[in-house]
């Protein structure tokens, strides 16, 4: 873009200051709305009653080992995930084929289980 | 808030328009930070009406992970959970390197899988719900 011209003024302003700005401003509105989820889930304003519960088709519930093992995975690769991020904070981590193997599998066991008691088979 | 963001982006347009008509430099440069300044200011200035309003409780997202017959969705969960660990991560690494980071296709492959998850979990509620009871009826309640 080359240099840009100073607003009301002569001299000339860096040409990184929009895209810092921009850098910037993203940056701070998705650790504000990261935060307010974070805090929502923790104070229970976002419900998540029944979380760990299935449904059936005829509308009876049941507790879920497929939705606990789920969230089992899930919060062992989130964890994953952060602590390699804060151990090297200049890139996101490379995620092993094997942890989306393992997530793979998490998932179709959840969605097994949810077909058998939803579809009945 | 609502009032007060639309009267903050109409003074921001009305100075962007002034630095257009009067501000020193290249005409073509003026007009190029001028649509550039004004389309970041509008963005963020809905950005943060949005952010307000949920903080508030204006916009309720207390449903936010329910299912249509109550009861949170372990799928949605997974994906919010997900989703905010990559936002953390994003915070972080911006921090760190004062720069936007590249995105690893694991990363996407990862948000993929999530929201694939959450698709078909979806699909398979709607045909438990579609599927006629053992008594006959299709009633879902």
């Amino acid at each position: 873009m080359g240099n840009l011209p100073q607003p009301f003024g002569g001299g000339r302003v860096s040409n990184q200051l929009p895209a810092t700005l921009i850098t910037t401003a993203i940056t701070l509105w998705i650790a504000a709305i990261t935060a307010l989820m974070a805090w929502k889930l923790l104070t229970g304003s976002i419900d998540l009653r029944g979380l760990l519960q299935g449904d059936r088709a005829d509308g009876g519930v049941y507790f879920s080992p497929g939705r606990v093992q789920l969230l089992i995975f899930t919060v062992l690769a989130a964890v994953h995930l952060l602590s390699q991020v804060a151990t090297h904070p200049d890139r996101f981590p490379a995620i092993p084929h094997e942890l989306l193997l393992v997530l793979g599998g998490s998932q179709l066991v959840y969605l097994g289980g949810k077909a058998r008691a939803m579809l009945r088979f | 808030m609502k009032q007060s963001a639309l009267w903050i982006g109409l003074a921001v347009v009305v100075v962007v328009t002034l630095y257009m008509l009067f501000g020193k430099g290249d005409p073509m440069e003026r007009a190029q930070l001028t649509m550039m300044y004004a389309t970041v200011v509008v963005i963020v200035l809905y950005a943060v009406v949005v952010l307000v309003a949920i903080a508030t409780g204006e916009i309720s997202i207390g449903a936010l992970l329910s299912e249509a017959g109550g009861g949170a969705s372990m799928s949605r969960f997974q994906l919010l959970i997900f989703t905010l660990t990559i936002a953390m991560s994003f915070v972080f690494i911006v921090v760190s390197t004062k720069q936007l980071p590249k995105v690893p296709t694991e990363i996407l492959t990862l948000l993929g899988v999530s929201a694939s998850t959450y698709a078909v979990s979806k699909g398979i509620q709607a045909g438990g719900e579609l599927k006629p009871k053992t008594d006959g009826s299709t009633d879902k309640n």
